[in-house]
């Protein structure tokens, strides 16, 4: 188990390095740079502009500078709020962000289990017809235009909550129902696959012969035996919420961390964009490698290297 | 139950062997793909789903010239029309026919999956099949470097690669074949590494075969049903992967219109003129839906082992 975690924790390492390294030169090929394409500058202004962000020093020791920095968790200062540092700029847009995103997965994992289980048990009846039309559709209909329509129905014609913009719980509803619809989907559909797989198992039988009742083996049986490889896709899933969140926040215009970016793509402003990227891959790197070492703990077998799933 | 004494053994004749009936096949000879089709056949759902696709192909082609505009004509004393019998879907804010532009804009979105998804496949199929073929050494390195990528958000680099290539269509089907290849090679290479040891693969090899004749005569024909049913699931991922960024504004630039970049200039007037954004939204929704269902069919179709 320590040596699978050092594992995991070295590829994470690589991982966030080679991620760092991307974004540093992609960003330097970049035709032009932020100072040269808005207005014509006096040279000697533009010297010491680019002085001053180290942009005059030759390319392996600002690429030296900036994994220094990152070492020491300097994420450096935003060419275009003059001032702010990109760590500020993180800090204040990621509460809503991450609120958002903790919404829809909490929602997406406990309505996505409770739609894989209901169909699973109520197997071929009109209930689980329902249950996966309802997950057929969350996987197929992109999560802009789901959260335009919540926008459209709930927020403009019926006005039960808040169009767009943040303060209170309210507002938070939307957004996060937007997002938790294609992992709920998916989760359903896993859950109900595995769910189905487990009945078919001789110990459900077992379990059955020596007189439990029918929700007793569901629950002690088959539900904690069918949602471990439900867990393998919680991965990708955070990775398409955090992905997601950049759209749906700048549809109900949430002052969060993926309207930023957006934003910093439109500004060329290459710090931020560097700097978002890079805390963005971070924190998904960092669930992803937990979402590993809590599925090696729950299922050893994992563990002794099974590496196909 | 049969009482044996009422049976005496005079009552059984010896009839013979019939050979030609013993030898005859019972049902007429199927190919592996002709078996796959009949399964597919009888599946509804996933037939529909290739219908409503063939219908979408031949909408894109053919359905912007029964009207009389082009995507990019300009009509300011018709903007922002409801659907009409002169504008079937309505206008947008510039006047220009929705109706040829949601069709038009299929054509671009649909192009950009197929392509986009074909490439991605070619460099997975590639990759999977040397790591798996090789082995050893060059296997381990090559899946770790998997492994590396596979951790990375694939969309934060397809934005930083559109910024690089720039915004077009072109940038999207780089970007995207340099980032969705992932998923198949590892698919390919776990199907392979099974391959290898079968007594046909060691039959080529002993005949003297190159590992390239190996690899592409032996090998990846009989992981074509894997390759196949992922390709199917990589379309819509594609798709998907247009409409976010035209959504975003980083894809197809204006004048061309794409279902993603129709969503998003639909979502502007959302509030005044909601059918700018429900006429792509929905053409977009049925096509991910039909290849996410056409994808269920062919799994159940080509691989009966895993039919649940």
């Amino acid at each position: 188990m320590v040596g699978y975690v050092l594992r995991r924790l070295l590829y994470m390492v690589i991982t966030l390095w080679v991620i760092a390294s991307l974004t540093f030169f992609l960003m330097h090929m970049i035709p032009g740079d932020p100072f040269t394409t808005s207005k014509i500058l006096d040279p000697v202004i533009l010297q010491n502009i680019k002085a001053k962000y180290g942009l005059d020093q030759p390319l392996p020791v600002q690429y030296l500078d900036y994994l220094s920095n990152l070492i020491h968790g300097d994420l450096g200062v935003s060419y275009k709020y003059q001032g702010r540092t990109v760590n500020e700029i993180i800090a204040t847009t990621f509460g809503p962000s991450f609120t958002i995103g903790f919404e829809a997965i909490a929602f997406a994992v406990v309505v996505g289990l409770a739609l894989g289980i209901v169909a699973a048990v109520q197997r071929d009846t009109v209930t689980d017809r329902v249950a996966m039309v309802i997950a057929v559709l969350g996987i197929s209909v992109p999560n802009f235009v789901i959260a335009a329509l919540l926008q459209y129905f709930i927020g403009f014609r019926w006005q039960w909550l808040p169009i767009s913009g943040w303060g209170g719980i309210a507002y938070t509803v939307l957004p996060a129902l937007a997002l938790a619809a294609s992992p709920m989907a998916q989760i359903a559909r896993m859950m109900r696959a595995s769910m189905i797989e487990v009945t078919g198992q001789e110990y459900i039988k077992t379990a059955r012969a020596k007189g439990l009742s029918m929700p007793a083996v569901v629950w002690r049986h088959m539900i904690r035996n069918a949602i471990l490889p439900v867990v393998t896709i919680l991965g990708p899933m955070i990775a398409a919420v955090v992905t997601g969140v950049m759209v749906v926040e700048q549809i109900f215009n949430v002052p969060g961390m993926g309207q930023y970016f957006v934003t910093s793509v439109e500004d060329d402003d290459y710090t931020m964009i560097m700097g978002v990227t890079l805390f963005f891959a971070a924190l998904l790197v960092f669930l992803l490698f937990l979402v590993d070492v809590a599925y090696s703990w729950i299922d050893p077998r994992i563990r002794v290297g099974r590496r196909e799933a | 139950m049969i009482l044996r004494h009422d049976l005496p053994p005079e009552a059984f004749e010896w009839v013979g062997p019939d050979v030609a009936a013993r030898e005859a096949i019972a049902t007429p000879p199927l190919s592996y793909w002709a078996d796959a089709w009949r399964r597919f056949r009888r599946n509804r759902v996933a037939l529909g789903a290739l219908v409503i696709l063939a219908l979408m192909v031949l909408g894109v082609l053919f359905a912007p010239y029964l009207r009389p505009f082009t995507f990019d004509h300009i009509d300011l004393s018709a903007h922002n029309q409801p659907p009409s019998a002169q504008h079937w879907f309505g206008t947008d804010r510039l006047g220009r026919d929705l109706f040829v532009r949601v069709w038009v804009g299929g054509r671009i979105s649909l192009e950009i999956g197929l392509i986009a998804a074909v490439l991605s496949l070619a460099i997975g199929v590639i990759y999977g099949g040397i790591a798996a073929f090789f082995g050893g050494m060059v296997d381990n390195i090559m899946m770790r470097i998997v492994e590396i990528l596979y951790g990375i958000p694939f969309m934060i680099v397809v934005i930083l690669l559109m910024l690089v290539l720039g915004s077009g269509v072109m940038p999207i089907v780089v970007a995207f074949a340099l980032t969705g290849w992932m998923g198949m090679a590892r698919v390919v290479r776990g199907q392979i590494l099974q391959l290898r040891n079968q007594e046909f693969v060691l039959a080529a090899e002993t005949l003297g075969a190159s590992p390239a004749a190996l690899i592409f005569r032996h090998l990846i024909p009989n992981t074509m049903s894997q390759i196949i049913i992922n390709l199917t699931l990589l379309i819509p991922d594609a798709i998907f992967t247009e409409a976010f960024l035209s959504f975003v504004g980083l894809g197809v630039q204006p004048p061309v219109a794409s279902w993603g970049s129709l969503v998003s200039e639909g979502r502007l007037q959302l509030m005044q003129y909601p059918w700018q954004l429900l006429f792509p939204a929905i053409l977009i929704s049925i096509t991910i839906l039909a290849f996410n269902l056409l994808g269920d069919g062919l799994r159940d179709a080509l691989d009966p082992r895993l039919r649940q």
